[in-house]
């Protein structure tokens, strides 16, 4: 057990850093994946039977996000606690799996994170520029990574069974 | 069920913990991952070049031609650079410019930035004489931002262009003073220039001293284009600066002016 949340510390700092300072050099209209967010999806939507990991995997990540930006530490901690919620409470009625399933789940909870995380920039921090167009391509950008991960976990369990 | 327990106990003492030490967290951290970024940079940087060669492929022979020149005109300056000339280099930057322009200065790397929340963070802190408003410039005098938090060996810089930062600056070659205004974005805005006075593209504009938030004569920007509305009873420039702040490696800090 203590091995896995090792690992998903060290998993959630190098992504963190990742994001930064290596995809800074990939922006589209200054706006890079976020490798915390899809993989802590991936978390959520793989890791139904077994939720034990899901607690230190929303610290770890709203962790790693607020230490590498000006937000007050903690903030992004809570936003995913409550996106992963009402993620788990969707995943439950939920029925048929596919890609498309998977997709329509990812926007929800990309919308809700990057959403709240916009109203909370702009009402209490006030360094929050809302722009439609970079929402939007944030949410893109991070979605083809997500399914592109997607795509090796199914084939990664299609191979362990 | 009792994992859980456990779990949640965990959860809820590490978020105490993170409010009660969340400067030494951030600076233990930054501390910590100050060479990975480096080298993330580094690796990102190189592999971004690689592609935009790629992608200007109708250009290489004509590029192949200009690298060749410039190699020739390199290869004598090539042996004698490496790290050691460039630390020297950023130094003696900071001599000059505490010489001409009497202002005190300490050179600081970039760790990372944030280029949409206006932020980046140096590796020089509290330990180093640091304190919240100091002004950052890189070389040429040109502002980029002022310290915001300080920890011990790191500080965030918020950058102008931040939501409701506000200060004094003067066109230059004009008597023109007003204030310019970040919206977040990355542009600033001279929301009250008087509709009389003629402000043209390209134009520079500069600090002024007149609230002691700035030293005097700092870059600001250029002035990019102006909204001119028979509406209004004022014009509005819109900045632009004359660098990329996610390119951006050395500062300095500004300690006294």
């Amino acid at each position: 057990m203590f091995k896995r949340i090792i690992f998903l510390f060290f998993g959630f700092f190098l992504l963190a850093i990742l994001q930064i300072s290596f995809f800074s050099h990939f922006s589209i209209l200054g706006q890079t994946p976020n490798f915390i967010l899809s993989v802590l999806f991936l978390l959520v939507f793989f890791e139904k039977d077994d939720e034990t990991f899901l607690l230190p995997g929303i610290f770890f990540a709203g962790f790693f996000s607020d230490i590498f930006s000006s937000r007050l530490l903690g903030i992004s901690i809570l936003i995913l606690g409550l996106d992963v919620f009402l993620m788990k409470k969707v995943l439950k009625n939920v029925k048929k799996q596919n890609i498309l399933v998977f997709i329509f789940l990812f926007l929800l909870f990309a919308i809700f994170y990057q959403g709240l995380l916009a109203v909370i920039d702009n009402v209490i921090n006030g360094f929050g520029f809302f722009s439609l167009p970079e929402f939007f391509v944030q949410i893109s950008y991070t979605m083809f990574f997500t399914i592109l991960q997607f795509i090796l976990c199914l084939n990664f369990i299609s191979r362990k069974s | 069920m009792r994992n859980k327990k456990i779990i949640f106990i965990i959860v809820f003492l590490g978020l105490s913990v993170i409010a009660l030490f969340r400067f030494q967290l951030k600076n233990f951290f930054l501390d910590l991952s100050q060479d990975i970024h480096l080298l993330f940079k580094t690796l990102g940087n190189s592999i971004a070049n690689s592609f935009k060669f790629l992608f200007r492929a109708k250009n290489v022979l004509k590029d192949n031609e200009y690298l060749k020149q410039e190699n020739q005109n390199l290869i004598g300056e090539i042996v004698s650079l490496g790290e050691l000339k460039k630390e020297n280099s950023i130094l003696r930057e900071a001599l000059d410019l505490e010489a001409e322009q009497g202002l005190k200065v300490l050179p600081a790397k970039v760790v990372f930035c944030q280029k949409n929340e206006n932020y980046l963070v140096i590796n020089k802190g509290e330990k180093h004489g640091l304190i919240k408003g100091m002004p950052i410039i890189i070389s040429q005098n040109i502002l980029v931002g002022v310290v915001d938090k300080v920890y011990d060996d790191f500080a965030d810089v918020v950058l102008l262009t931040k939501k409701g930062s506000s200060f004094p600056v003067h066109v230059q070659e004009t008597d023109i003073m007003v204030r310019a205004r970040g919206d977040g974005g990355a542009k600033l805005f001279l929301d009250l220039l008087p509709r009389e006075q003629e402000v043209k593209q390209n134009d520079l504009v500069i600090t002024t001293s007149i609230d002691g938030t700035f030293p005097s004569g700092l870059l600001v920007g250029k002035i990019e284009s102006v909204r001119n509305s028979d509406l209004e009873s004022y014009q509005t420039a819109i900045l632009y600066f004359t660098f990329d702040i996610e390119r951006i490696e050395d500062v300095f800090v500004i300690l006294d002016y």
